[in-house]
C-alpha cells in the first residue's frame, strides 16, 4: 500500500512529461560515523517468548545484513515483574522465556547494557486492548488506488472508540490462517486519535486485492487487532514517509525517524495488546 | 524611519529648488503642460515606456502603464519627439502658450512578426533610470529563445536572467536572489496569479500572444508594489487594436493558440480574445509501457480584454483570464487546478499633469485531488480595490501615491466523499479571512542632471478576521490552549516599507546605482518543493505566524559600449530575511485548516548574498546576453537542523546562462541558449538501519549534499515566410519555428531515489529521476 506512493510519483511524472525516467546513478554520500545501536523490541499481553533485536546502523550502501550487537544484558520490567532476555543463538536477538506476558495498562521499561558499558533505556505503556464490534464486507469488481478494475474485498471494521485514549491500532488479516499482510509494510494501521475521541463507533476500511494468490476461494477471514501507543504510531508514520514515501509528491522534507530509545539509539521498543480475533466466513 | 522621512523631505526640497531655478530662467508667462498618449500606428495599442523628450531643453519622460506622458515646460516653441525601439521616431513642433494635448502614433520600422519589438525601449535606459534590478522583457526576445517542446514563455525567459534560478527542470517556479518561490509576486493586469503553471510547468499562464508589456523586478521594487519579499513580475495584456481586426495564432506539437482583436467602435473601443488548448495526451499511446490507458493531460485558457475610451480624459478597461489544467491518471486519480482573474480599471485625467487609475480586481486559484470518489480541494480568493495617482509636477519631479485593499479568503482544504466512496466521511470545509491594506507615496526626482532618485515609503498591514480558532503553543510547539473568535478583527500586523533607488550618471556611458528596500509579506506559501504539482498551501499571517520581512541593499555599476550596442553590468546584493516559513520535520503537508497549518509550520530567518554579471549585445544581427551569478542563501528555522543555518533548498552558488540570436538571413534566425548551475541541495541519507526487514535512512545535516550539476543546450531556428500581400498591403505573415531542447541529451537529475534490490534485500541502489531527454519540436505561427 505504501509503496504505491512511489509508483504514483513516477506514474504521475511519466504521465506529465512522457519522457521522464529513472536510471542508476553513482552518488557519493557522506557516510562517515554510522555505528549507532538499533533496537527492534516488543512485548505483548500474549504469552511469550518476546524478543528484542540489537543491531548496528551502517553506512547507507553497506549492502549486507546489519551487524548484530552481541553480549548485551537486556531486561524488560513493568515495576512488578522483570524479564531477562537472552541471546542463546548468539545472533543479536534476545528472548524472554515463554511464560513472559505483559499486562495492559502497565508501563514497560527496556534496559540494555552493552559490553562496552554503554546503557540505553526505552519506555512504552501497554494500551488497554480494544476489540472489533462488527466487521462486514463487500466483494466487488472496482478500480482502487492505481489498479484497473478487479475484484477486491472491502472489509468495514468497526470498534468502539475509547474516550481520552489516543487509539492507535495494527490490524492483521488472515485468510484460512495464512497472514495476508505479514510484511511489516503491509500491516494495516488505524488511528482514531482525537477526531473521534469518545464519539462511539469508529470505522475503518481494509481493502484486499482478491486476485492475489494469497487469498483462497471462499476463505475464512481472521482479524487481529493490536492496540499500540501513539508514540509507536508516530514511529511507524515516520518509517512510512521516509522509507516507502521516498521522494513522493505529498511528502515534506526528509527527516530522521523518531525513536523512544535513549542515548541516540535508533529503532523502537513497543508494548502492544490484543484480544481474541474476529472471524468471518467469506462467501 | 525618521531618517527616511528626513531624506524624503530633503530630496523634495532639493528638487523643488532646481525647479524654481528653471522657472527663473523661463519667460515670465510661466509654464504649460504638453501631455498625451503614444500609440502604435498600426494596432492603435498604447505603448508603455516610450520616451518623449524635448530637444531644446533635454527634458524628457517615459510613458506610463497606460501610454500616457506629461511634460510641463516654460512657454516657448519646442520640438517634441517620441521614440521607441523598433519604431521610427516622430517629432512634432509645438508652440507652448497654453496646455496642449499631443498624441503620437509611431510606425514600426519593420513588419516581420518575428522582429517586432513590441515593448522596446531606449538602449541606454539602463543608464538613465534608477530602477536597478529591473528587467523589461521584450516579447520578441521571449519568442526567440529556444524552449521545451517549442513553447516559449515569459517565466522560462526570466530564468535566464542573472540572479534568477529555477526550482527544477520544466518547473515554472523560480527563485530570485535567494528567495523562495512563494516570495515572488506575479501580476496579470494587476491581478495576483498565485500559481503560474500550466501542465505542471511546461507552460505558464502568460500567453505571449495576449501580452503587451513584461517588467520584472528582482530589486528596486517601487513603493507602489509590495506583498512579496523577493520579486515582482508585472505583466500587462494587450488592449486590442481600435483600428483594424487582426487574427494571429500558432500550431505547436503540444498546443495551439488563436488570438482575435479589433475595434468595437473605431478608435474608441477595442477588444482582444486569446485562447489556448493543449493536446499532449494525444501522444500518450506512444508511451503505453509507461502511461496507462484513459490517462488524460490537458489545459485550456482564455484571456479577454475590452477597453473603451470615453473621451480624452476618461477610459475604462475590463480584462480577465480563465484557465484550467486536468490530469487524470488511468481514470483512477485526477488532479485539476487553475486560476481565474478579473480586472476592471478606470483611468481619469484630473488635469494634464494629474493621472489617476482606479482598479477593482478579483483573483482565484484552486487545486483539487480526486481518487476513489473522494475529492480534496484547496483555494484562495482575493477581492482587491486600488487607487493610484501620478502627478507630473515638472520634468524633474514626479510624485506617485495611492492605496490598496485586499480581502483574502483562504480555503486550506475541503474534503468531500461521494456516496460510492469506500471511505466515506463527513464533508469538511474550513475558511480563513483576512484584510490586507497598503498606502504608498513616492517621488522620482532628477537632481542636477546627473543624479536620479526614486524614493518612497509604503505602509502595509494585515488583519485577521471572521470566525476562527487560534491555537496556543508552548515553547516546544505543544498545543496548550485554543482561542475561538466569533467574527470581527482579532489580530493585526503592520509595518513601514521604505524604498530608495539612486542613479548617478558617471559618464554618458556609465552609471552607478544603489538601492535599498524593505518588504513585508503577509501571505505565505508552504511548499514541499519536492514535486512540480501545484500542491501549494497559501495562508495568511496569524498570531502564530508573523509576516515575513526582508531588507535588501544592492549596488550596481552599469557600462555601455559602442553607442549602447553593448551593455555590461555588475550588481551585488545582501539580503536578510526574517520570519520566513518552512515545514517542520515530519510535517503533514495536506492540512485542513489554518490551525492545523500552524502545527506544521516553523519560522526562522535567512540571508543571501551574491553578485551578478551581465554582458548584453543589444543591436545588430547577433544579439543576446551572457550572465553569471554567484550567490549563496542560508536559512535557520526553529527545530530544523539543530537550529543551525543550512543551505536553502535553492542555494546554487554558480549559475551561468548564454542566450544568443543570430539573423543568418533577413528571414532566417537562429537561437541558442546554454545553462549551467550547481546542483540543488538535497537531504540525502548518510546511514541506514534495519527495522523488521525494512531499511530505513539516517540523515545528517539538512541539505548537506547536492544533486549533480545541471547543464543543457537548446537550439532553435525560425524561418519567416514571405509576407502575402493583398491590395498592396500585408495580409498574411507566417513563420516556422524548429527547436531542439537538450541537444546533447543530458539526463539532469530532478531527484535521487533509493531502491532495494529485488533479489538481495540488503542491497540498496541509487537512482536519479530525470525529466527530459533530447526533444525536438516544431511550431507554425501566423498573423493576419
Amino acid at each position: 500500500m505504501m509503496a504505491k506512493s512511489k509508483i504514483l510519483t513516477i506514474g504521475v511524472l511519466s504521465a506529465i512529461f512522457g519522457t521522464s525516467c529513472t536510471e542508476s546513478v553513482d552518488i557519493k554520500l557522506n557516510e562517515g560515523e554510522n555505528n549507532r545501536l538499533v533496537v527492534v523490541g516488543q512485548i505483548t499481553n500474549e504469552p511469550g517468548p518476546h524478543s528484542v533485536r540489537l543491531t548496528r546502523s551502517t553506512s547507507y550502501f553497506y549492502n549486507q545484513p546489519a551487524p548484530a550487537e552481541l553480549g548485551a544484558t537486556v531486561t524488560i520490567s513493568d515495576g512488578v515483574q522483570t524479564f531477562v532476555l537472552l541471546d542463546e543463538d548468539n545472533d543479536g536477538t534476545y528472548w524472554t522465556d515463554s511464560a513472559a506476558c505483559g499486562v495492559p495498562g502497565r508501563t514497560y521499561t527496556l534496559d540494555i547494557r552493552l559490553k562496552n558499558g554503554e546503557s540505553y533505556t526505552a519506555i512504552d505503556k501497554m494500551p488497554i486492548p480494544n476489540r472489533f464490534d462488527t466487521i462486514y464486507y463487500d466483494y466487488t469488481n472496482v478500480e482502487y488506488g492505481l489498479t484497473l478494475p478487479q475484484y477486491h474485498y472491502f472489509f468495514y471494521a468497526s470498534f468502539t472508540e475509547q474516550k481520552g485514549v489516543d487509539d492507535c491500532y495494527m490490524i492483521y488479516v488472515y485468510f484460512n490462517d495464512s497472514c495476508y499482510n505479514s510484511n511489516f509494510e503491509d500491516v494495516k494501521w488505524a488511528y482514531a486519535g482525537d477526531i473521534y475521541d469518545g464519539c462511539g463507533l469508529f470505522e475503518d476500511v481494509l481493502i484486499c486485492d482478491a486476485n492475489e494468490d494469497s487469498i483462497p476461494k471462499k476463505p475464512e477471514a481472521r482479524f487481529d487487532l493490536f492496540s499500540v501507543s501513539s508514540n509507536y504510531n508516530q514511529f511507524i508514520n515516520d518509517i512510512s514517509s521516509e522509507t516507502f514515501g521516498n521522494a513522493t509528491i505529498l511528502q515534506g522534507p526528509p527527516a530522521n525517524i523518531r525513536s523512544n530509545i535513549s542515548n541516540g539509539a535508533l529503532g523502537f521498543f513497543c508494548a502492544k495488546s490484543t484480544t481474541k480475533p474476529y472471524r468471518l466466513r467469506l462467501e | 524611519m525618521r531618517k527616511f522621512i528626513w531624506l524624503f523631505a530633503l530630496c523634495g526640497l532639493t528638487a523643488k529648488t532646481i525647479d524654481v531655478k528653471a522657472i527663473e530662467g523661463s519667460t515670465p508667462q510661466g509654464k504649460f503642460t504638453v501631455s498625451g498618449v503614444v500609440t502604435d500606428a498600426v494596432t492603435g495599442e498604447e505603448m508603455i515606456g516610450a520616451t518623449v523628450y524635448v530637444a531644446e531643453t533635454g527634458a524628457g519622460t517615459i510613458t506610463n502603464a497606460y501610454g500616457f506622458y506629461s511634460l510641463t515646460l516654460p512657454q516657448g516653441s519646442y520640438n517634441v519627439t517620441a521614440k521607441f525601439l523598433g519604431y521610427s521616431p516622430m517629432t512634432k513642433n509645438v508652440t507652448l502658450d497654453h496646455n496642449i494635448k499631443l498624441n503620437f502614433s509611431l510606425e514600426q520600422e519593420t513588419t516581420e512578426i518575428a522582429q517586432v519589438d513590441v515593448t522596446g525601449e531606449k538602449l541606454n535606459r539602463n543608464l538613465e533610470h534608477p530602477d536597478m534590478g529591473m528587467e523589461k522583457l521584450q516579447i520578441a526576445t521571449i519568442k526567440s529563445i529556444p524552449a521545451l517542446f517549442g513553447e516559449t514563455d515569459v517565466i522560462k525567459s526570466i530564468q535566464f536572467l542573472p540572479g534568477v534560478g529555477t526550482s527544477g527542470e520544466g518547473f515554472i517556479g523560480y527563485n530570485v536572489r535567494g528567495g523562495g518561490t512563494g516570495q515572488n509576486m506575479m501580476l496579470l493586469d494587476e491581478a495576483t496569479v498565485y500559481n503560474a503553471a500550466h501542465m505542471f510547468g511546461i507552460f505558464s499562464v502568460f500567453n505571449n500572444d495576449a501580452l503587451k508589456d513584461v517588467k520584472f523586478y528582482k530589486g528596486g521594487m517601487p513603493a507602489e508594489y509590495g506583498g512579496r519579499l523577493s520579486s515582482l513580475l508585472d505583466v500587462r495584456m494587450k488592449e486590442g487594436s481600435p483600428q483594424k481586426f487582426g487574427v494571429n495564432g500558432g500550431i505547436g506539437l503540444l498546443s495551439s493558440r488563436l488570438t482575435v482583436d479589433g475595434p468595437i467602435l473605431k478608435d474608441r473601443c477595442s477588444f482582444i480574445v486569446s485562447g489556448r488548448r493543449s493536446y499532449m495526451d494525444m501522444f500518450f499511446p506512444l508511451y503505453r509501457d509507461q502511461i496507462p490507458e484513459d490517462t488524460k493531460l490537458y489545459f485550456y485558457d482564455m484571456n479577454a480584454k475590452v477597453n473603451f475610451k470615453i473621451n480624452d480624459n476618461n477610459r475604462v478597461f475590463a480584462s480577465g483570464y480563465f484557465g484550467r489544467d486536468v490530469m487524470n491518471y488511468a481514470g483512477v486519480m485526477q488532479i485539476d487546478y487553475g486560476n481565474r482573474t478579473l480586472t476592471t480599471r478606470y483611468n481619469h485625467l484630473f488635469s494634464d499633469r494629474l493621472f489617476a487609475n482606479l482598479s477593482a480586481i478579483y483573483s482565484h486559484f484552486m487545486y483539487g485531488l480526486e481518487q476513489n470518489d473522494t475529492r480534496w480541494e484547496s483555494s484562495i480568493r482575493d477581492w482587491n480595490a486600488k487607487a493610484d495617482l501620478t502627478f507630473f509636477a515638472n520634468p524633474q519631479n514626479t510624485l506617485k501615491g495611492g492605496g490598496q485593499f485586499t480581502y483574502h479568503k483562504f480555503t486550506p482544504f475541503t474534503v468531500k466523499t461521494g456516496s460510492n466512496s469506500p471511505t466515506y466521511m463527513k464533508p469538511q470545509e474550513n475558511h480563513n479571512y483576512s484584510y490586507e491594506w497598503a498606502a504608498y507615496l513616492s517621488h522620482e526626482a532628477k537632481i542636477g542632471g546627473l543624479i536620479d532618485v526614486d524614493y518612497g515609503v509604503r505602509f502595509s498591514a494585515l488583519q485577521n478576521t471572521g470566525d476562527d480558532m487560534e491555537l496556543v503553543f508552548d515553547k516546544d510547539y505543544n498545543v496548550i490552549d485554543s482561542i475561538t473568535h466569533d467574527g470581527g478583527i482579532y489580530n493585526t500586523y503592520c509595518g513601514m516599507e521604505p524604498r530608495l533607488s539612486v542613479n548617478w550618471r558617471l559618464t554618458d556611458q556609465s552609471s552607478l546605482k544603489v538601492n535599498y528596500q524593505k518588504t513585508y509579506q503577509y501571505v505565505h506559501l508552504a511548499s514541499t518543493t519536492m514535486s512540480p504539482l501545484p500542491i501549494d498551501s497559501w495562508f495568511a499571517s496569524n498570531s502564530n505566524v508573523k509576516p515575513e520581512k526582508c531588507r535588501m541593499v544592492s549596488l550596481g555599476y552599469f557600462q555601455n559600449f559602442q553607442q549602447d550596442m553593448y551593455a555590461f553590468s555588475i550588481e551585488t546584493y545582501y539580503k536578510k530575511m526574517y520570519d520566513v516559513v518552512d515545514f517542520k520535520e515530519h510535517a503533514d503537508v495536506m492540512v485542513s485548516s489554518s490551525e492545523e497549518m500552524a502545527k506544521q509550520i516553523r519560522t526562522g530567518q535567512g540571508y543571501s548574498y551574491g553578485f551578478e554579471l551581465m554582458l548584453k549585445k543589444q543591436e545588430g544581427k547577433f544579439t543576446g546576453w551572457l550572465s553569471y551569478t554567484y550567490s549563496r542563501t542560508f536559512t535557520k528555522v526553529e527545530t530544523i537542523n539543530n537550529n543551525e543555518y543550512y543551505p536553502s533548498n535553492y542555494d546554487k552558488p554558480h549559475d551561468l546562462s548564454v542566450v544568443a540570436t543570430y539573423d543568418v538571413l533577413p528571414r532566417l534566425h537562429l537561437s541558442l541558449n546554454w545553462v549551467y548551475s550547481t546542483g540543488a541541495p538535497r537531504t540525502l541519507p548518510t546511514g541506514r538501519f534495519e527495522y523488521n526487514g525494512i531499511i530505513a535512512p539516517v540523515y545528517a545535516e539538512r541539505n548537506a549534499l547536492r544533486l549533480p550539476d545541471f547543464h543543457r543546450l537548446d537550439l532553435s531556428a525560425t524561418f519567416d515566410f514571405k509576407t502575402i500581400q493583398r491590395k498592396g498591403k500585408p495580409w498574411l505573415e507566417q513563420n516556422l519555428n524548429l527547436s531542439i531542447y537538450n541537444v546533447y541529451n543530458r539526463h539532469n537529475a530532478a531527484s535521487i531515489m533509493f531502491e532495494r534490490d529485488e533479489h538481495n534485500p540488503s542491497v540498496m541502489t541509487a537512482e536519479k529521476l530525470y525529466m527530459f531527454g533530447i526533444f525536438p519540436a516544431v511550431t507554425y505561427n501566423f498573423k493576419f
